[in-house]
Formats: structure tokens, C-alpha cells, sequence
């Protein structure tokens, strides 16, 4: 695989999982300590992409 | 309170000065720190912008005063600038290896073998770095104001400037790296205490806030949010104190751990936003929004820890001031005015950085207007480089003057779109003054392509 190639994957998913949280995850609707749950699905995606990232850099070389 | 607040400054001007050892000599260990800093320092400072001087009083303040909107924008671009370093900022390293450079005009001027783009550039980051000084000023300006209100406040911003230069003058990024953990482990320490005492006083009921302090500070749009996350994440890559601080890293392997582990860092976020939503429901008197998580502080907090508080905040500031000015010295003696011998390079950067100072000081006690505004611009116009730095990458067809043309028109398109008030749909002109750089950067290498280039992958192999 071109490292074109990897970068594009190593970016997208993060990106789709914020594109996910922001168009999917309605507005409206229950919140906790003041916070709807859009914006509770969007703090999700902060350990979801440490563990995809942590992930693809067992490939980099040190 | 401050008592604790100026402890917390004479710590910090101590760790500077014990950065000093170990330091090497020369302008690569002033500016990058010799490319030697650990796993550790290379985290806290590169991570550093996770919780700045914004995060800290825009961030709850956005949240106090605006809407969802602003959240998705702030955290989105913060988030998503992790996955965009991690990827472009091993490349970036090994072209500055490559290449010998320690700023991005140096890297340009190497690669397309042009000193007419050397310093457009380094011209235009000096430009662009200022309102980011200005910022850093005004959220200091509003922390001392309430620290000390008896004193005249352009004494206080000077106090403030010249902390920034003891750390800039002790032991440059080295100052930087080792201050940022101290600030680092304040800041989290003071979000996690806040945080925590307003979910123990979470009000039941709902205080009724005026009006006018729930105004949004600048209305944020869902297109705005998506196009300015584009923007700022990739922007995020080229920033020049953001290249010193990857040229300090060990290796490339440093630099992606680093920027793994940095989203993880925003597990504060929630309880940030949640202390935003505990001022508002209590009714805290709030003067301006930026102010918030400050009030929170001073209404659950005794004097003593709102000092250590406030003095993290104003360290998130300076530190970045303190990088900022060992990014925009060696733009000026390096790529603008090169040829200057060792004493006349020192007293130029000396005196670029205390011009920049007074400056960004100047601008936060005129009030300037808008500073959101200033930060968006920043963006838009550092953002520019990004398809050059591509280019460069992949292929050795790209001429200077592609790169050129590209950021030209760009610049031209973002001027022409904010000065006509067209709104293109909510988006963020930067994004379309990007699309089209990349445009024109694509069409001129096409019909006048470099015929002796090499891309800097083809190098590195």
C-alpha cells in the first residue's frame, strides 16, 4: 500500500467518526449536566480516535 | 490569592532556568532544542494548544455564550488536528532532516530553490503570527485585571512580557518544553478541582440569566463549523511554531505517539463545558463570557487556589508567547534577512521579539476588535502553504511559481469573498481560498512543470 494511500485511511476514520456525531446524532433530546447529546457523541470520538491512531503507528518506523 | 499567583510565576522562571541544562549550542538547540527532546517534553509541548489560554476562557466562554455549534468547531478542529499531525508531521520531520531546516521558508527555499518564496512566506507567518500574540495578551490582560484591579494595567501585560522573554532568553524551546508541563499539570489540575466542586453544587433548580451576557459572540453555523474544522485542523499542521516544536522531536515515532495520545488529553472537555453550564444555571454574575470558568473558579474556590488558577491560565499564555517568538526570530534573521553574523543575528532576534511583544501587548490593550476574527484569519492565511508542502511531497514537477501563483490567488479569493460579504453558504473563505490555491498550484505545474525535480519521498528513499 502507497503511503498516499495510508494516510487517507489513517485520516478518514477519524474524520467520519466526527462526521458521524455531528450530522447523525440528533441535537435535541435528553441532555446530562447541561450537555445534548450531539455534543456527548462528538467527546466520544476523542478516545475512539486515540485508539485508532495508537493503533496505525505500530507501522512508523522510530 | 496573589501571593500563590506569584509563587506559581517564580516556579515557573526556576524550571526555566534549570532547562538551561543540557542545553546544546547554537541556533538549532536555541530554536528546536537540538531535535533532542524526550517522548515527555516533546508530548507537553506539542500538545500544548489542547489546553491554551482559549481552551481555558473560550472554550466555556463559547459554551456560555453561544451554542452547539461553537463546541463542534472547537472540539472538532482540536480532535481532529491529532489524525492531520500524526500523518503530515513524520513527513514533516524528515523533509526539515532532509533539508537541514529549522523553519518552514527554510524548507520552501531548499526545496523549490527560490528565495523570492523563502520570503513571501516567512514575511506573511510573521504577519500572521501577531494576532496570535494579541490573543494570547487579551485573555492575560483579562486574568490580571481581575488578579490585581488597582494596578495599571499596561504595567501588569509589561510584567507579563518580560517573564516571556526571561524564558525566551534562559533557554528557548527548551524554556518552553519544561514550563508546559508545569502548566500542563495546573491546568488539569485546576479543570478537574472546578469541575468536580460544580458537579457537587450542581444547582437543582435554574437561575434566569440577563440576555445580553447569553448572546452569541460570533453566531457559528453548521457549514462554518465543518469548513472551519477543515480549515484550522490542516491549518494546525502548518503553523511555524508547530513545525519547531516536530524538528525537536526525536524521530518520527515520537511525533505519531505524541499525537495519539493528544485526544485522549481532551477528557477534560466535558467537565470544561459542564463548569460553563454550572455558571450559567447558578446565575454567576459573568462581565464578559471569556470570564466563566474564572467566575466558576472564584465563586467554588479559596483565594489561594483561584491564584494557582489564574496563574495557569496566564502560563498557558506565555508559553505560547514564549514559542511564538522562537518562531518568529529565526523567520526574520534566517529567511528574511539572512547573512547576518552571530552578534547581529542575536540582537536582531532580541529585538524582533520584543517588537512583538509590545506589539500583541499594544493590540490586547487597544481592545482590538473581533479577535475571533484575527484568529480566523490567521487560519485562513496558514493554511496556504499546505498544498505547496503536498506538492512537495509526492511530486518534483512543482515550480516556485506554482506555489506562488496558488497562495496569490488564494489570498486574493479570501479578500475578495470577505470584502463583497459574499457568505458562500456559511462556508469558511479559507476552505475555498484552499481549493482554489490547489487549483492553480495544479494547473501551472501542468503547463510549466519542473523538469529537474525530485519529490521529497523519492529523496528520502
Amino acid at each position: 500500500m502507497t503511503a498516499l494511500a495510508r494516510a487517507l485511511i489513517t485520516l478518514a476514520v477519524p474524520v467520519l467518526l466526527v462526521l458521524l456525531a455531528v450530522l447523525a446524532v440528533p441535537a435535541d433530546g435528553p441532555t446530562c449536566l447541561g450537555i445534548g447529546l450531539r455534543i456527548w457523541a462528538l467527546f466520544a470520538c476523542a478516545p475512539a480516535t486515540s485508539a485508532w491512531l495508537w493503533w496505525r503507528q505500530r507501522a512508523v518506523p522510530a | 490569592m496573589i501571593a500563590a499567583f506569584v509563587a506559581v510565576m517564580a516556579l515557573s522562571l526556576l524550571i526555566a532556568l534549570w532547562a538551561r541544562r543540557g542545553a546544546g549550542q547554537g541556533p538549532r538547540a536555541f530554536f528546536v532544542a537540538g531535535g533532542q527532546l524526550g517522548a515527555i517534553l516533546f508530548f507537553f509541548l506539542s500538545v500544548g494548544e489542547t489546553y491554551s489560554i482559549a481552551t481555558m476562557l473560550g472554550f466555556p466562554g463559547g459554551v456560555y455564550a453561544g451554542g452547539e455549534g461553537f463546541v463542534v468547531w472547537f472540539f472538532g478542529y482540536i480532535l481532529l488536528a491529532a489524525p492531520v499531525l500524526a500523518v503530515l508531521g513524520p513527513w514533516i520531520w524528515r523533509a526539515g532532516n532532509l533539508y537541514g531546516a529549522v523553519t518552514i521558508p527554510d524548507f520552501f527555499a531548499a526545496h523549490f530553490n527560490s528565495r523570492l518564496l523563502e520570503r513571501v512566506i516567512a514575511l506573511g507567518a510573521i504577519a500572521l503570527l501577531v494576532p496570535i500574540g494579541t490573543m494570547q495578551f487579551a485573555g492575560i490582560r483579562l486574568v490580571l485585571g481581575a488578579l490585581a484591579p488597582g494596578l495599571p494595567m499596561p504595567l501588569l501585560l509589561a510584567g507579563a512580557g518580560l517573564v516571556v522573554m526571561a524564558y525566551v532568553a534562559l533557554a528557548g524551546l527548551r524554556a518552553a518544553a519544561f514550563v508546559a508541563v508545569l502548566k500542563d499539570a495546573l491546568m488539569l489540575g485546576a479543570i478537574l478541582l472546578v469541575g468536580a466542586l460544580a458537579l457537587l453544587h450542581w444547582p437543582i433548580a435554574t437561575t434566569p440569566v440577563a440576555t445580553a451576557t447569553m448572546a452569541a459572540q460570533v453566531p457559528v453555523t453548521l457549514p462554518f463549523a465543518l469548513s472551519t474544522i477543515a480549515v484550522q485542523a490542516l491549518g494546525f499542521a502548518m503553523i511555524p511554531q508547530n513545525w519547531a516544536f516536530l524538528f525537536a522531536a526525536r524521530g518520527p515515532q515520537a511525533i505519531v505517539r505524541a499525537q495519539a495520545a493528544a485526544p485522549l488529553y481532551m477528557v477534560m472537555f466535558p467537565l470544561l463545558m459542564a463548569v460553563a453550564v454550572f455558571a450559567r444555571r447558578m446565575g454567576l454574575p459573568v462581565d464578559k463570557p471569556d470570564f466563566v470558568f474564572l467566575a466558576a473558579a472564584q465563586h467554588l474556590l479559596p483565594g489561594w487556589a483561584l491564584g494557582v488558577v489564574m496563574a495557569a491560565v496566564v502560563l498557558a499564555g506565555m508559553v505560547i508567547l514564549s514559542s511564538v517568538c522562537l518562531a518568529i526570530a529565526p523567520l526574520l534573521t534566517r529567511n528574511v534577512l539572512p547573512g547576518l553574523d552571530g552578534r547581529a543575528q542575536q540582537r536582531w532576534a532580541q529585538g524582533v521579539t520584543a517588537l512583538f511583544i509590545a506589539l500583541s501587548a499594544a493590540g490586547a490593550m487597544a481592545q482590538v476588535p473581533l479577535l475571533a476574527m484575527l484568529n480566523t484569519v490567521f487560519y485562513f492565511g496558514i493554511v496556504q502553504t499546505l498544498p505547496g508542502f503536498l506538492a512537495a511531497l509526492w511530486t518534483g514537477r512543482v515550480r516556485a511559481g506554482g506555489v506562488l501563483a496558488g497562495m496569490a490567488v488564494a489570498a486574493l479569493a479570501i479578500i475578495g469573498v470577505r470584502l463583497a460579504g459574499i457568505s458562500a453558504g456559511g462556508i469558511n473563505p479559507g476552505l475555498i481560498g484552499l481549493i482554489l490555491n490547489s487549483v492553480v498550484l495544479t494547473l501551472v505545474t501542468l503547463m510549466f512543470p519542473r523538469r529537474d525535480g525530485h519529490s521529497v519521498m523519492a529523496m528520502l528513499r
